[in-house]
């Protein structure tokens, strides 16, 4: 067990690297969360568009289960994801989607936080950036 | 507030991104220093850009402040300002004669440093990489 109390991942990457970067994000919470690592996942920046059901289906490397199932993993171990709520304007819009897309479909277990949250994680845990 | 807390945040990008992680990483060390944590920022590699005037003043974000807003608010609130001495070197030969045209002056506040002091720091407090 980690001496620290909770474990923040921060997600910055969005399509931009082809989901690399978030793909290895949540293979890490994914495993943190079997090693009984309390973990949270912060979507912000470009990488906030994960935080929506469907977003990260066509995302899979060769061998692997796609983005989507991790994600899916992850929120089932019962990993919370917190999203950028400053982000979303800027980074979610899609052509076509209402306003109510960003309730609608935001993945269970997950929660619109600022960065005073992540703040106050970050003093009884630890955090990494991708 | 929670006192005794230190935090450094080294960054390393610079203009590639279009400033999202230096903004973030400084809105991040605003709201650790709300919250009573002492914070440096370590500007390595690209970041080095960041410790000019005028490449921070065209950052503006979506859905954040401009990116001198928080680096105002973060030398005010007594966080230190680290910029690696040979990026800035590498950096500015880059420029030639130009330097003070396109980046303006060296911020206030702004202290050269090497890789020691970074070590320093992050032996002593909380680290995190942007």
């Amino acid at each position: 067990m980690s001496k620290y109390k909770e474990h923040v991942i921060i997600l910055t990457q969005g399509r931009e690297d082809g989901g690399h970067a978030a793909m290895l994000a949540f293979k890490l919470a994914v495993t943190m969360q079997a090693m009984q690592q309390k973990t949270s996942v912060f979507l912000t920046l470009a990488a906030t568009r994960w935080g929506f059901q469907g977003t990260a289906k066509d995302l899979i490397l060769p061998g692997e289960p796609s983005l989507e199932e991790f994600i899916d993993s992850f929120i089932e171990s019962d990993g919370e994801l917190l999203i950028c709520s400053p982000c979303i304007e800027a980074y979610c819009y899609l052509p076509g989607l209402e306003e109510e897309f960003y309730q609608e479909k935001i993945r269970p277990n997950s929660r619109y936080v600022g960065l005073a949250t992540i703040a106050e994680k970050m003093f009884d845990g630890e955090a990494t950036v991708f | 507030m929670k006192q005794g807390h230190k935090h450094i945040l080294v960054l390393t990008r610079g203009q590639e991104d279009g400033g999202s992680r230096a903004t973030l990483a400084f809105a991040l060390a605003v709201s650790l220093q709300a919250m009573g944590s002492e914070v440096a920022i370590y500007l390595n590699s690209q970041s080095a850009i960041w410790a000019f005037n005028f490449p921070v003043q065209r950052v503006h974000i979506q859905g954040f402040d401009p990116l001198e807003n928080y680096i105002d608010l973060f030398q005010e609130a007594g966080g230190e300002l680290f910029v690696c001495a040979t990026c800035v070197d590498s950096l500015t030969s880059g420029y030639k004669e130009n330097v003070m045209a396109t980046l303006g002056p060296f911020r206030e506040g702004v202290t050269s440093a090497g890789l020691t002091t970074l070590a320093s720091l992050i032996m002593e407090r909380k680290c995190l990489s942007f």
